[in-house]
């Protein structure tokens, strides 16, 4: 028994160990037009790994804070654009883009209504 | 005469003296690890102009405007240069360089709207906007505060249903309601008021603590609570409320909003709520919320043109009738007068206009606010009537500009406040016409982001207590990259107690009312209440794990120079009322900490100390009523896919003093304090649609199911010597489940 206590002890402290918790900050672009696509935006960059995402209108850009340990820029651009919006290279498929409120087809038009 | 010829001064200035257009603001950079520094030596220039500048070596930076371009070019070495439209209303600006060679606007302040942003405003205030609203479904103003730690809701009787707030360990009527900025809760209204203004009317509710501003007047004591109502340009076009509890209480919202063309729009807000059934849970013989309805309505016109005129005007009409009293009471008086009944009508219209100019000058505005209502209060408590009517009205004219620069702005104008208001209570008759015209003059002062001072000073003339001066002062200080703000406030505050309105829940018990008269031309024959209030705050924003985390520490000191005091520890059966003769004064201690927990996963936790004390005939005594220590936590999660949102607040009151009861019968009496309590509100709310929107919530009040057990003292004998419906410190009623519709269309 204390055997197998000493294995796990030393299994979850060799794994902790090994895992350097590397948090970067990123920015790339993503297009969107509004309040509402803010939200959904950085909604759809939360999975698992990421710590905080920023939309930014104005620029349209998207801050993430995420550990490159457990998730890639890739993934998280992966899973904006599943979102209907554009991430930089990744493109959002036209199903996606063609299921966004009215207010929020950036590719169209801009928003009319300003906050 | 100096002051005036100042004001005469500060009138002329910004006439004579040339405009000189500044945009400044701030540089920071971005590191690899996501902390901000300010960024020196960066350059900014003007396209296709010499115009240019470069930070200094706390990043910030001061740049010319002009007529030319509203293209800034911001650049620094081995950075991309980055370009941004800067419009002309705009004078701050803050930038965040960051490594991964992209610059982005992340704040941008419009020093010439209304502050909004509590970290920039030298006055604290909070905002509670939408979704802190629609956390709590339930139905009025009052609760509206039920999710917030600085404001305490509680019931003031037991048998009205009407609940009163606290603010600074004094209740209500030290605040100044305001609707729109312009007087609507006062006088007769101060205590069924909170119940005037529905839920879903509120676009935004600004609280702030502490001595206000000298624009909205003398009143404010312990702080100003606005209530901006929906607005025709932003509302939806469609919204419709429906509310049921089971209590069988139902309520219903229409509100329509309509763009006419570009200068018109206008809203239609409608209110109806009806509560059929009586009920006692407590079964002490008594309803333990009244039946009755309201039925309430207001509609708004806004406008503006591209001259420069705004402005919007309207009008409301509520009408709101309760019924209490026991369970066998039927509102046919017989002349046995058998049972005990509580009838309550309130019936109140207002109209208002807000006109304002904007010149072409930069921040130099003028506004006009009018308005006027009529309220009629006729109340029966067993035996006793109380009717009042209340007529006001009120004007207040603002001219703001700046001085040189926009570091140096100004406000000045004058108000007029008339008070009609004629009241009786058993064979007493009180009346009294109050005309109070005054002035006032408000000079801030901005050093950048880092320092603000606003001083203001009024100056009015009532014509009961003469001239009078209320000096308000406001400063703000940010350090640590304005990551960390000190405020430190002070300010005099003057009102007339309205014994009779304040208080009337007083009347649901056997007192008699006695009030101690020292001057007989004044209104009731009591002096004006005068106190100061002094403020400190402080305010540190954080990342904690990564998200934003924020702890704030207020401290708090209201001292009365002149109080109305209502003893009820002289004699269980009289409340006597007198000018205090002594000292009375509120200290409180407020702390505060909110984090994001998880994205989408909002905390907030607080705690509260409050040292209430007043000089009564038995001496300096801990204000009744009033918890010394309290507990807040609320906690507020959104599902990714924006369905589901889940809110949990938990209160916890400690022990409050009640009015001694100690010459009455055994069986009559009532401990010295009240037990500590705690309280749980929860709501689940699903919502979905884009352009027609769909909300179902669901929501559980007093979800511990506690409740004050023999909340009225002598139930059985109403009309008895010991009868006392006012010693409320908890709950009157258990577990109430709630829920309803919202459907929007936008």
């Amino acid at each position: 028994m204390k055997k197998i206590i000493l294995f796990i002890l030393l299994v979850t402290a060799g794994y902790t160990y090994g895992q350097q918790k590397q948090v970067v900050t990123k920015v790339f672009k993503v297009a969107g037009n509004c309040e509402q696509c803010k939200k959904r935006i950085e909604n759809a960059a939360d999975i698992k790994g990421v710590k905080n995402s920023k939309w930014d209108e104005e620029k349209q850009s998207l801050t993430v804070i995420y550990r490159s340990d457990k998730v890639t820029e890739q993934q998280i651009k992966d899973a904006v654009a599943k979102s209907g919006h554009d991430a930089e290279e990744v493109k959002a498929p036209n199903s996606k883009y063609a299921e966004l409120p009215d207010c929020c087809k950036y590719r169209d038009k801009k928003c009319e209504v300003k906050k | 005469m100096r002051a005036f010829t100042l004001l005469i001064a500060l009138l002329i200035l910004p006439f004579v003296s040339t405009a000189q257009k500044y945009l400044s603001g701030k540089i920071f950079e971005v590191s690899g690890k996501g902390d901000t520094s300010a960024l020196t030596g960066a350059t900014l220039h003007w396209l296709h102009t010499t115009l240019a500048t470069t930070s200094d070596e706390v990043g910030s930076f001061q740049l010319k405007k002009t007529s030319v371009t509203d293209t800034l070019v911001i650049s620094f070495v081995g950075l991309k240069s980055d370009t941004n439209i800067i419009d002309s209303s705009q004078y701050y600006v803050d930038f965040i360089l960051s490594n991964v060679k992209t610059l982005q606007v992340v704040e941008v302040i419009y020093h010439s709207a209304s502050s909004q942003f509590s970290f920039m405003d030298p006055i604290k205030t909070e905002t509670l906007g939408q979704r802190e609203l629609a956390k709590a479904a339930c139905c009025n103003l009052s609760e509206s505060f039920e999710t917030n730690p600085s404001v305490d809701v509680s019931f003031a009787d037991a048998v009205t249903g009407t609940k009163q707030i606290q603010m600074l360990g004094l209740s209500g009527q030290y605040s100044l309601i305001t609707k729109e900025n312009m007087p609507y809760l006062r006088g007769l209204a101060t205590i069924y008021g909170l119940s005037f203004i529905p839920g879903s009317w509120i676009h935004s509710i600004q609280l702030s603590k502490g001595a206000g501003s000298v624009i909205n007047g003398y009143e404010s004591f312990t702080g100003q609570i606005n209530t901006e109502l929906q607005r025709p340009e932003t509302s939806e076009k469609l919204f419709f409320n429906a509310y049921v509890n089971a209590n069988a209480r139902n309520e219903y919202n229409l509100n329509l909003a309509r763009k006419l063309n570009d200068t018109w729009s206008t809203v239609l807000l409608s209110h109806y709520s009806l509560n059929p059934l009586k009920q006692d849970m407590n079964m002490d013989g008594f309803l333990d919320i009244p039946t009755g309805s309201q039925a309430n309505f207001m509609n708004k016109w806004n406008y503006q043109t591209r001259k420069g005129f705004e402005g919007q005007f309207g009008g409301s009409y509520l009408n709101d009738v309760r019924q209490g009293g026991q369970m066998d009471y039927y509102m046919q008086h017989d002349s046995a007068m058998p049972h005990y009944g509580i009838g309550i009508h309130s019936e109140k219209w207002d109209a208002f206009a807000k006109n304002g100019y904007v010149f072409k000058k930069p921040e130099t505005s003028m506004g006009l606010q009018l308005s006027f209502l009529q309220h009629r209060q006729n109340n029966f408590y067993g035996l006793s009537n109380y009717t009042g009517f209340q007529q006001t009205f009120y004007a207040n004219y603002i001219f703001q500009g700046i001085i040189g620069n926009t570091n140096h702005k100004f406000k000045t104008g004058a108000s007029f406040l008339w008070d009609d208001m004629r009241e009786n209570y058993l064979l007493s008759k009180y009346s009294r016409l109050e005309s109070v015209p005054g002035a006032f003059v408000e000079y801030a002062y901005n050093y950048l982001t880092k320092f603000n001072l606003v001083a203001g000073l009024r100056a009015d003339q009532s014509n009961y207590y003469g001239l009078f001066f209320t000096p308000r002062l406001h400063m703000r200080y940010a350090f640590n990259n304005d990551h960390t703000v000190v405020r430190a406030s002070a300010g005099r505050a003057l009102k007339t107690a309205n014994i009779l309105a304040e208080n009337s829940f007083l009347m649901a018990s056997s007192r008699s009312l006695l009030v101690e008269v020292s001057d007989s031309m004044k209104p009731y024959g009591l002096n004006p209440e005068i106190a100061w209030n002094y403020g400190l705050n402080f305010l540190h924003k954080f990342k904690l794990d990564y998200r934003d985390a924020q702890i704030s520490l207020d401290v708090y000191r209201t001292d009365f120079v002149n109080q109305v005091v209502i003893d009820l520890d002289h004699d269980p059966q009289m409340a006597l009322i007198y000018n205090l003769n002594g000292a009375s004064f509120s200290n409180t201690l407020q702390t505060e900490f909110a984090w994001e927990v998880k994205k989408r996963f909002d905390m907030r936790m607080a705690y509260r100390y409050v040292d209430t004390r007043t000089q009564y005939s038995s001496g300096l005594l801990p204000k009744y009523l009033v918890s010394v220590h309290r507990a807040f936590i609320n906690l507020a999660y959104e599902t990714k896919n924006e369905h589901w949102q889940f809110d949990l607040t938990t209160q916890w009151n400690g022990p409050k003093r009640l009015p001694n009861t100690s010459s009455n019968p055994i069986e009559h009496r009532r401990d010295p304090y009240s037990p500590a309590f705690f309280n749980l509100n929860s709501q689940i709310t699903w919502k979905t649609g884009t352009k027609v929107l769909f909300d179902i919530y669901l929501g559980v009040e007093n979800a511990l199911n506690m409740r004050q057990s023999n909340p009225i003292v002598s139930a059985s004998d109403p009309f008895g010597k010991y009868f006392d419906a006012s010693m409320i410190w908890g709950p009157i009623y258990g577990r109430m489940i709630y829920g309803g519709i919202r459907y929007k269309i936008k």
